[in-house]
């Protein structure tokens, strides 16, 4: 890498992807794509040169992977697999032309991408990375849980996986059982009106009982609701057009007037 | 017939299959210069989940090897113009014989890729920028 001395550092333009992307991915790539070029046998690569070469990296390796993911999403899947991968990198060969149609042949390793890796990993030297690096994210569905992450990001005890800056989770809290059922009161969701709401419900619940009407456990035929004066005795009145139901004081069902009747 | 022919394809399907495996099974060991991190972040930044170490370090092959043919084609085109510089000053001894990656022979590689790379021509980017080889040695 040529230093550019003579030249003042305002006079450099940004790199055309450091500004979308995060600088620390983009030298860190950066520092990768020289040690290819030192391996290949550059002895020093000028400044905008490495950086096109670093951005055409990172442009192939964003494109395989929407390729890839593209390719899953349309098979109905999340998460991609090698077949996807394969025809990611198949289709970005596409440009110096296929050398083998594995499609056709139905294996993968019949793709012309695929041999080529083969082979390069088989005869290039490895050249690990600079330095290692401190793993900062998510491993993605790894079944490990989390890997080296800060533990001083997370709540301890249950919540390992849950990150600080999250807001408490709302306090659930669980109320006497009231008449065979359960109910849970969400700590943040009106408390008070929730409370007066149940009294009134089970106020009627009582003048109910006290008159001695129950609902039928089977309904035998049609049950019509009466509209207006059911004589004193009829239930469920709708006041103002459809949708808005009030409830009466009592009751009855056509059966028992025809009972009646009778 | 058929049935021979099915059987061989099949027999050739599942030697494919295994030489695949093999070979999946032998990135594990291999260390790709770009760093697993790094691809992981790009890929999931473009939608890829996948949580096989494999098939990450498959894709950092696979960009590595690019990087790489690039770069050859890069060397191959600066090999050649220094050539063609001492061809045509044979007394003169090139004073330098480093191989350095310029523009010039980045984006002549990066052609035959399918990538277009340009750049201004009036560009500054080195001092000897816009001149000629032959005056550049001077």
């Amino acid at each position: 890498m040529r230093s550019n001395r003579n030249r003042p550092l305002a006079a450099i333009p940004p790199p055309s992807t450091a500004s979308t992307e995060s600088d620390y991915a983009f030298t860190l790539t950066r520092i990768a794509v020289a040690q290819i070029c030192d391996s290949i046998g550059f002895t020093a690569a000028e400044a905008p040169a490495l950086r096109t070469l670093t951005d055409v990296a990172v442009r192939y390796l964003r494109s395989i992977a929407k390729s890839a993911a593209d390719s899953a999403n349309s098979a109905g899947r999340t998460q991609s697999q090698l077949v996807d991968t394969v025809a990611a990198m198949d289709e970005l060969s596409s440009v110096s032309g296929f050398a083998e149609a594995w499609r056709a042949t139905g294996s993968l390793l019949n793709s012309g991408a695929v041999k080529n890796l083969v082979s390069f990993s088989k005869y290039s030297e490895e050249i690990p990375f600079a330095k290692p690096l401190p793993r900062k994210v998510f491993s993605i569905g790894r079944g490990k849980g989390l890997l080296n992450v800060d533990s001083n990001e997370y709540i301890g005890g249950e919540g390992k996986h849950i990150p600080k800056w999250l807001p408490v989770m709302p306090v659930i809290e669980k109320e006497e059982e009231r008449g065979g059922k359960r109910k849970e009161i969400w700590g943040f969701c009106g408390k008070n009106e929730e409370m007066g709401r149940e009294m009134k419900l089970e106020k009627k619940d009582m003048e109910w009982e006290g008159k001695g009407i129950e609902l039928p456990l089977k309904r035998g035929g049609k049950v019509r609701f009466k509209i207006g004066n059911g004589g004193g005795v009829v239930g469920v009145c709708r006041r103002g057009g459809i949708g808005k139901r009030v409830l009466c004081e009592s009751w009855i069902c056509e059966e028992q007037n025809q009972k009646k009747s009778l | 017939m058929n049935q021979s022919q099915s059987q061989q394809t099949s027999e050739g399907r599942h030697e494919d299959d295994t030489a695949l495996a093999d070979f999946l099974a032998s990135l594990m060991d291999y260390t790709p210069t770009i760093p697993d991190e790094l691809v992981e972040h790009y890929l999931g930044k473009s939608g890829f989940q996948c949580p096989d170490v494999r098939l990450i370090r498959l894709v950092a092959v696979a960009t590595q090897k690019f990087i790489a043919d690039v770069a050859t084609d890069a060397l191959q085109h600066c090999k050649a113009r220094q050539s063609a510089i001492v061809k045509d000053k044979r007394d003169k001894q090139q004073k330098d014989k480093r191989l350095i990656l310029t523009m010039d022979d980045l984006s002549k590689s990066l052609r035959e890729y399918g990538v277009n790379v340009k750049h201004q021509e009036y560009f500054a980017d080195s001092p000897s920028a816009g001149l000629d080889p032959a005056s550049r040695e001077e």
